[in-house]
């Protein structure tokens, strides 16, 4: 079987005609072939559709013709991402035979960049809850130890771009939903800043919590996909109007004199993180500082601040997405989803207004906080992937999120490998940047992946192929 | 709202879970009421939400 290849690589081999899309997608179909059965990464396979579309890109790419570095490039969509014709469930009993009539925008703008759909891709339960075994589908496993959990809820995405069944895919963040399966599959993952990629044609879970965003196996191929990816969308009422950047002109621009601050009491002590986690922060710290950046600690609002506030306008929302489904179907929803979305139903209005007013308190600290720096430095998880078979059904006020203090503020936020720990299972570093900052995050993150090794390890299954 | 039953609270939701789920779902209520606490600090009274109402520019 073929080598790994990133986005870039295969874009360029594409380009200069060394390297077939037909040929990368039966690939890739291969790999779903023989690993999805344990992995299961993919609720829908469309493989005719993904050959059909090879066949289109080589066409171009014979012909000269290439709409961009993501031509040919095998993709799949979290399965909450409208897709006509092509069945879309939310991993839910209650969207079983669900088949749209339109794309969501981020899906027609990744199909005019020449994309490669694959299929469509596990999820948590409406992107919430999990992992769930009382769902139609099972839930998606690690690929680098199926035992583990992928983390989730674009689980799917982490698991299939870790073991390279598809070289980037569709996530949505709410509290963390990129950032965790990312960091937990070793993979890239960007939320990007609220407003910058459409949400329109997604299924929604909170209004203003909810982001699109691309993950990938580098930070680099992030910054490809998000190239095809952002931009104002009118049908998206939180949707800014603003130009989009070029998010890769900068991205091997040194990174000397880069200002950023670590929110270490976030991971040692408001929510606690492995020994690997921790040393793979420090050693990145260090890898900063060698490159030049200048490096100082910055404090914030405990965690729970912000896990407080995050909690009850997502699950306020939420509750008000899936209200009257609850009413008349409260026992088709799988366990977790159920248990944790109807806790909306006790929310008082007034605890909602309470949490957006603390909500613009806290952005406001952060911007004050950032004022004078460039990049942020956290953990995005707590340590490796857990059995699947041991993870906590909610995460309370005592054990806060480590993602969600950037989905109530807004802040674009990433995951990065920062190795492998005890159990050979990924280890990872968040890194936050001010909104509309993107470039900045991924010069970041890109120059801390150039400066380590990470990216040349994949999957032991996948490997073995 | 310490003045209303756990099981007078569900029913004002309208909602309908099995008998045997309600101790579970009693605890995640009480952290959730425990997260509404939190975000009830002082403030004054006129600070507006982040969601201020703004029409869009014609």
């Amino acid at each position: 079987m073929a080598d790994f290849l990133t986005i870039a690589e295969a874009g360029k081999l594409i380009a200069a005609r060394k390297l077939s899309p037909v040929e990368l997608t039966k690939t890739c179909l291969d790999r779903v072939k023989a690993m999805d059965p344990v992995v299961n990464a993919f609720l829908l396979v469309t493989e005719e559709r993904a050959l059909a579309d090879a066949k289109v890109a080589e066409t171009r790419a014979m012909g000269g013709t290439l709409k961009g570095p993501l031509d040919g490039i095998p993709i799949a969509h979290k399965d909450i991402y409208n897709t006509a014709g092509i069945r879309t469930t939310a991993h839910s009993k209650l969207l079983e035979t669900n088949v749209p009539t339109a794309d969501g925008t981020v899906v027609s703008k990744w199909d005019a960049a020449g994309t490669v759909m694959m299929g469509k891709l596990a999820t948590h339960e409406f992107a919430m809850g999990g992992p769930s075994f009382d769902l139609p589908w099972p839930p998606a496993r690690n690929p680098w130890n199926p035992a583990h959990f992928p983390a989730g809820s674009s689980s799917g995405t982490g698991a299939a771009v870790a073991s390279g069944m598809i070289l980037g895919g569709t996530g949505s963040d709410t509290g963390g939903s990129i950032r965790g399966p990312s960091a937990l599959c070793g993979i890239a993952g960007i939320k990007p800043t609220y407003g910058l990629c459409s949400r329109s044609g997604v299924l929604p879970l909170s209004f203003t919590m909810d982001h699109t965003g691309p993950m990938a196996w580098t930070v680099e191929d992030c910054a490809l996909l998000l190239q095809a990816m952002a931009g104002y969308d009118p049908g998206d009422p939180g949707s800014a109007d603003r130009p989009v950047p070029d998010f890769t002109a900068d991205l091997s621009k040194s990174i000397k004199g880069l200002r950023i601050g670590v929110v270490r009491h976030f991971y040692e002590t408001d929510s606690p993180v492995s020994p690997a986690t921790k040393q793979g922060i420090d050693h990145a710290l260090t890898v900063f500082e060698h490159l030049g950046a200048e490096i100082r600690d910055v404090t914030l609002s405990p965690m729970m601040d912000y896990h407080a506030v995050g909690s009850v306008i997502l699950t306020s929302e939420a509750y008000a997405v899936h209200e009257p489904w609850l009413k008349e179907r409260f026992n088709d929803y799988g366990e977790l989803f159920r248990d944790r979305i109807a806790l909306g139903g006790f929310i008082r209005s007034v605890d909602y207004v309470q949490a957006i007013r603390r909500r613009r308190m806290l952005i406001q600290e952060l911007k004050d906080a950032m004022a004078d720096l460039d990049i942020l430095v956290s953990a995005s998880q707590v340590g490796e992937a857990p059995l699947i078979t041991e993870v906590p059904k909610w995460t309370n006020l005592e054990k806060p999120s480590l993602t969600m203090p950037f989905n109530v503020t807004g802040y674009p936020a990433m995951s990065v490998c920062t190795g492998y720990g005890v159990g050979g299972l990924p280890v990872c570093m968040q890194l936050i940047a001010k909104p509309f900052a993107e470039p900045t995050l991924f010069q970041a993150g890109h120059a801390y992946e150039r400066a380590m090794d990470w990216r040349s390890k994949r999957p032991e299954m996948a490997l073995a192929l | 709202m310490p003045d209303m039953t756990f099981a007078a609270r569900v029913a004002a939701t309208g909602l309908s879970p099995k008998p045997e789920d309600m101790p579970k779902l009693q605890a995640l209520v009480e952290d959730m009421d425990r997260a509404a606490a939190l975000v009830r600090g002082p403030r004054s009274y006129a600070e507006e939400p982040l969601s201020a109402f703004r029409l869009p520019t014609p």
